[in-house]
């Protein structure tokens, strides 16, 4: 690990050093993953540009109509102990809380969380795979033509939908899921000004996000949630600090006698190479009386033609079944 | 000879960037050259002397055994740049006890038997004291979250979980 080391002090100076060196460049903010895939040879930038001395990147603010902006720079323990956030958006605590453990959450930024690259044991696990993966020919993310993990069975890789660049990673962030659920947008900012994406449109698959070489995320911003809506996050992972393996997150807004769902958004991550949102079970409920909580048919829509290539993939479906069942049990009733 | 070396190759190659770093540990500031990959636990162990901060996992941010306080917050030194920690507050075991006088989370652990073999001991104590400096009134679930970031191999953490119990006890009164 050999790297030039730079510090930007304000986003325009970050952005004249992306402009800069490019490719050759990662963006240093917690650290707490760039570092580890540094350390297991996953990637070798020539230089890492340190953003967080701009200490105007991290804020939490409501504005008057209870829409929430949160800095990319914001320590996910200082969202996760945010009343504010508690109150009024408990899902983005509730889904914080189950990140990683408080050391890295001390540092770890919200943007650097949904800026991380994929999880997988071919690509950059550990030390011990380390070696496994000098022994087999590099994979896609690693420039090379080759899936690994699409030829065996596992439970951390998609198994439904295309691959991405013949990536079959999910998504790692579990905010991803959570903010899609919640409809939030991120604020980029780059060489030629600045746009707001949202988050269904921010993920481009394998660990890549759909910004230009030059544009970094400045802000996270998060719709209010109506009086009568509710949600609820739900993780499966190996260890309670881990990866999550599944993720499922609901929004719904019902009338105030719970008995009727007026708007329903159900994300489950971990299933595809991007969170997915369930289209037949949102149709299940929404505009229609909260009824019978069976959304087995619903669920075999949404996740038809799953790959299932021994036990692992089996129970991860069903796992999942489980999980979506429990999370909307959770907001519905 | 091998220093020499590589100081020439680098030289050659102008990928000099060696920097003197001002850290400021335990309350006392120390002038140190680093290079940008070097990682705090190590400049802590290896040029400082201050052998109780534990090299665990080796730099991923796993086991908890190389945590320290920086400005006051529990942090894993394996994964902070030593020059990200310039100009901050680090605070390692060494700082906690005044003599013989330990501190009440050290004095907590040891009532309660939560040490073993002690290698991951340092690690959880400084989590254990960045907890309740946050906030004394932590409930059982919170220092178990909390405490997710520290393995131990030994004790089986129930000792741990009951020994920050106690400690907060302490704090409160």
């Amino acid at each position: 690990m050999s790297f030039e080391y730079v510090q930007a002090r304000d986003v325009s100076e970050a952005i004249l050093m992306l402009r800069r060196y490019g490719d050759e460049s990662r963006l240093l903010a917690g650290g707490t993953e760039l570092l580890p895939n540094m350390r297991h040879h996953a990637i070798s930038p020539k230089v890492l540009i340190n953003i967080k001395p701009i200490a105007s990147l991290s804020y939490i603010k409501y504005e008057g109509n209870k829409r929430l902006k949160i800095g990319t720079l914001t320590p996910l323990r200082t969202i996760e102990r945010s009343s504010e956030i508690g109150k009024n958006h408990s899902l983005v605590s509730e889904c914080v809380r189950s990140i990683a453990t408080l050391q890295v959450k001390n540092v770890g930024t919200i943007g650097g969380n949904l800026c991380q690259t994929v999880k997988c044991c071919y690509y950059n696990q550990s030390h011990i795979n380390l070696f496994m993966r000098q022994s087999l020919e590099p994979c896609w993310q690693r420039g090379g033509s080759v899936c690994h993990a699409s030829r065996v069975d596992t439970l951390n890789h998609a198994i439904l939908g295309n691959p991405s660049r013949g990536c079959i990673a999910t998504t790692a962030s579990d905010l991803a899921t959570c903010l899609l659920a919640m409809d939030a947008s991120i604020k980029v900012i780059g060489s030629v000004g600045e746009k707001l994406i949202r988050v269904e449109d921010f993920f481009s698959g394998g660990g890549r996000r759909k910004l230009q070489k030059d544009e970094m995320v400045t802000e996270i911003q998060i719709p209010p949630l109506e009086g009568t809506t509710q949600g609820a996050y739900r993780k499966y992972s190996q260890g309670t600090r881990n990866y999550s393996i599944l993720n499922a997150a609901v929004i719904a807004r019902l009338t105030p006698d719970q008995k009727f769902c007026e708007n329903i958004r159900a994300i489950l991550g971990g299933v595809g190479v991007l969170p997915l949102r369930l289209r037949s079970v949102e149709a299940r409920f929404m505009n229609r009386e909260v009824g019978s909580l069976d959304v087995e048919e619903a669920l075999m829509e949404d996740l038809k033609g799953a790959r299932i290539r021994g036990d692992l993939s089996a129970y991860k479906l069903k796992r999942a079944k489980t999980m979506v069942s429990d999370v909307l049990h959770a907001v519905v009733g | 000879m091998f220093f020499m070396l590589s100081l020439v190759k680098e030289l050659r190659e102008g990928t000099v960037n060696h920097r003197r770093v001002n850290l400021k540990v335990n309350g006392m500031d120390h002038e140190v050259d680093v290079d940008p990959e070097d990682i705090l636990v190590d400049v802590l162990r290896e040029k400082l002397y201050l052998t109780g901060t534990k090299k665990g996992c080796d730099g991923t941010g796993e086991c908890g055994a190389c945590t320290v306080l920086l400005d006051g917050k529990a942090v894993y030194s394996c994964l902070t740049l030593a020059m990200d920690a310039a100009g901050k507050e680090i605070t390692t075991i060494e700082d906690l006890a005044r003599g013989t006088d330990l501190h009440a989370v050290q004095k907590a652990f040891l009532e309660c038997g939560a040490v073993q073999c002690g290698f991951c001991t340092p690690g959880m104590i400084l989590t254990a004291k960045a907890l309740l400096d946050e906030d004394p009134k932590v409930t059982e679930r919170e220092i178990k979250e909390a405490m997710r970031g520290n393995l131990c191999r030994c004790t089986g953490y129930v000792k741990i979980v009951e020994a920050i119990r106690r400690a907060s006890e302490d704090y409160r009164r």
